[in-house]
């Protein structure tokens, strides 16, 4: 056992609002700067929908993340010597008009036009060339369409849903829809580490942060296509890779990061992991149907006194195990188990897990009616207008129990809560339904109060980052300063 | 006097500039060291520029090194008839292939409005440069045929010449202007090469072959 501990996180989608504040904050701090201006480390897509950049889950497209070749895992986008040829030219690499060219308006004609009998405009120009562009698509251009023909009907994660149960999705007057915020997963098995020719691209061992040294990377470009969640973007402008970087400078002073902080819905949980390192490859070597439970199996459990011991000698300060013991992330993902990794199929075994939503689920409308009696909790999952099918391909690899089984808990809360406040059913009714929910009146309040009514330092179980130690890099003579991101002294101009 | 200067003084201004200003670079602004690739801005003239321009330069400058290296090995093979029309045409070929891909990228980056958002000067000038560079090679290897057995008895001893700094350019002095030009622009381009995208040469990721998958650092050293 090697435990290593790791920042993880929780998106509570029942929660999310599709506001883009995440998105916006990160936008703000990070990358609004030349080169960067279409990135968006934090983003937020509406499902069903094509995403950002265009049906990136499209991996026949794209070829992100590992493929299992009989007892092997391996980059689906590159080998050892074939990766020679992709450097000069990269077949997997979206481009530009895969994301969008980002653009600004010339808002100085609006001061500067003659007088005349028409309004002035402001029309659109590219903020790469200067020159005026016809804006064809943005960051969220299928933000709410769920129903579109252009975009939902493109959505990769259909797979093997019947065409009435695509239907249903698609119906346009009575859409179905769910928001899909995405940040780098920080993943234990991350692809793009192991695609990056120059080995810039690596996991800080404290808290597992992914990260890219911008001194090391060449900007071969093998990371962007080898991320299945096309979460690395190449800086045009610099010729570097860029990607969230979890705010660590925030983390480091005790706060969370900017997308968690300013988050509006409060859908997003911070915890830390105690997890096995040296189980990571051989946990995503089995089939996709057993990938989720795989994945927990690597989760280590914090009030073990063996784990503890172990962490300790791998020099887990007491601090973070305290945190682990205390983390939301450990309590939805291990727990209640209602938290489920985003494409666990592409066996990058992703450290950011989600909820799955409940309303689109609850919401079938029978003759302009809800129908919400008790009697629909057995049945009403089958009959649910975001099937599960559907939310099985993107939280569990299409395994079904799986995802039932979280839908099915959060149901149960529902109802428990119901008969709490309500009371219009009895005692032995709602006892049956958290039964069959594995779930407990004890578990339920619990489910109930760190969804509805934590506080932020119940949220963010943050360890102390031990700034002290961190910065020891710097002082030590022994260890070198850029490999810890210590010692850049020159502003990152593009080279000649 | 001007060959001297030309065959003699500049090789050693060249790669004394070159290794001591990628040395300095590299510790001094590590940051600027990239391929600096534009595939993301313009995604299909690429292909048919960069992917013939490096493969055709890899074969060229491998031919190149092995008959600077082992010039009697390379004599040996290359006075068997056939074994020589085989390389000067896999040469010549390639040669070909640089001399499109290059094309293709200048064009490129003349006329891309996205790509000449990216464009220095220095870009312009090295494009420039490789791209009479390549026809001055072709130009050689046309009308003074079979350079694959004349260079080692006059350009490889010449450089070794250099190599052990007692420079002879008698070896190469009365070699066709053509020839002799390829060598000049060969140290102007070595000279630029610390000043210009070309460094993206000395990154060449042949440690990618031996890491392993993953790579963790920690903050403190365990």
């Amino acid at each position: 056992m090697n435990v290593r501990s790791h920042v993880s996180m929780v998106f509570h989608l029942d929660k999310c609002i599709g506001c883009h504040t995440c998105s916006v904050a990160c936008k703000n701090i990070w990358t609004d700067r030349e080169g960067a201006e279409y990135m968006w480390w934090n983003n937020v897509e509406t499902k069903p929908g094509t995403g950002f950049p265009v049906q990136w889950e499209n991996q026949e497209k794209y070829k992100g993340g590992w493929k299992l070749d009989g007892k092997k895992l391996k980059l689906k986008s590159q080998s050892k010597t074939g990766h020679w040829f992709s450097l000069f030219y990269n077949p997997n690499q979206p481009g530009l008009d895969e994301y969008y060219e980002p653009w600004t308006y010339k808002y100085q004609d609006l001061f500067d036009a003659p007088a005349g009998d028409d309004q002035p405009t402001a029309i659109p120009v590219s903020k790469i060339t200067g020159q005026p562009i016809d804006i064809k698509a943005g960051p969220n251009w299928d933000d709410d369409l769920s129903g579109s023909t252009i975009y939902a009907k493109n959505d990769p994660n259909f797979g093997e849903l019947t065409d009435q149960e695509k239907e249903q999705l698609l119906e346009i007057e009575n859409i179905a829809m769910m928001y899909l915020p995405r940040i780098c997963n920080h993943c234990t098995n991350p692809s793009c580490v192991a695609a990056c020719p120059s080995g810039a691209i690596y996991k800080r061992g404290e808290d597992g942060i992914v990260l890219i040294n911008q001194d090391k990377c060449r900007g071969w470009r093998a990371c962007v296509a080898a991320c299945p969640y096309k979460k690395i973007y190449y800086n045009w402008k610099t010729g570097k890779s860029e990607k969230c970087i979890l705010c660590y400078p925030r983390l480091e002073t005790g706060q969370a990061p900017a997308c968690f902080h300013s988050c509006v819905g409060r859908i997003r949980y911070m915890g830390v992991i105690l997890y096995d390192a040296d189980r990571i490859e051989d946990s995503m070597k089995v089939e996709d149907h057993d990938l989720v439970e795989s994945q927990r199996s690597l989760i280590l459990n914090p009030f073990d006194a063996d784990v503890i011991a172990a962490a300790k000698l791998n020099g887990i300060t007491p601090e973070t195990i305290e945190a682990a013991q205390h983390s939301p992330v450990y309590k939805y993902v291990m727990e209640w188990k209602l938290a489920l990794p985003l494409h666990i199929e592409y066996r990058t075994a992703p450290m950011l897990f989600y909820v799955p939503p409940l309303l689109p689920v609850m919401g079938r409308v029978e003759n302009g009616i809800y129908n919400h009696t008790v009697d629909e909790f057995f049945s009403g999952l089958g009959k649910a207008r975001m099937t599960l099918d559907y939310l099985s391909n993107l939280f569990s690899a299409g395994n079904k129990e799986i995802i039932t089984y979280s839908v099915r808990k959060m149901l149960a809360v529902r109802y428990y809560r119901r008969f709490r406040e309500v009371a219009d059913f009895n005692h032995d009714r709602v006892k049956e339904i958290l039964a069959a929910a594995d779930c407990t009146p004890e578990q339920a309040d619990a489910i109930y109060e760190m969804t509805s009514l934590p506080t932020v330092e119940e949220r963010f179980v943050l360890a102390p980052m031990q700034r002290e130690m961190a910065i020891e890099p710097t002082m030590d003579p022994e260890v070198c300063k850029s490999c810890t991101g210590f010692g850049t002294v020159n502003p990152p101009a593009r080279g000649n | 006097m001007l060959d001297l200067f030309f065959l003699a003084g500049l090789p050693y201004v060249a790669v004394f500039t070159m290794v001591v200003g990628s040395i300095y670079r590299f510790n001094s602004n590590r940051f600027s060291y990239s391929a600096l690739s534009s595939q993301f801005l313009e995604n299909d003239k690429v292909f048919w520029g960069s992917l013939p321009w490096h493969l055709g330069l890899g074969i060229v400058f491998f031919g190149h090194l092995i008959a600077f290296l082992f010039p009697r090995f390379w004599q040996n093979l290359t006075s068997g008839g056939t074994v020589v029309i085989l390389i000067e045409s896999t040469g010549l070929a390639a040669a070909v292939a640089c001399f499109i891909g290059l094309l293709v990228l200048f064009i490129r980056r003349l006329f891309t409005s996205r790509i000449q958002a990216v464009t220095s000067t220095m870009d312009l000038v090295i494009l420039l440069l490789l791209l009479v560079q390549i026809v001055l090679g072709i130009l050689t290897a046309v009308l003074y045929p079979w350079g694959s057995s004349w260079a080692p008895g006059t350009m490889s001893p010449y450089l070794w010449s250099l190599v052990s700094f007692s420079p002879n350019i008698a070896f190469v002095e009365n070699l066709p202007i053509i020839v002799k030009l390829h060598l000049i622009f060969a140290w102007v381009i070595v000279l630029l090469i610390p000043f210009s995208r070309l460094v993206h040469a000395f990154s060449l990721p042949f440690r990618y072959f031996t890491r392993p998958p993953q790579v963790v650092i920690w903050n403190r050293r365990k």
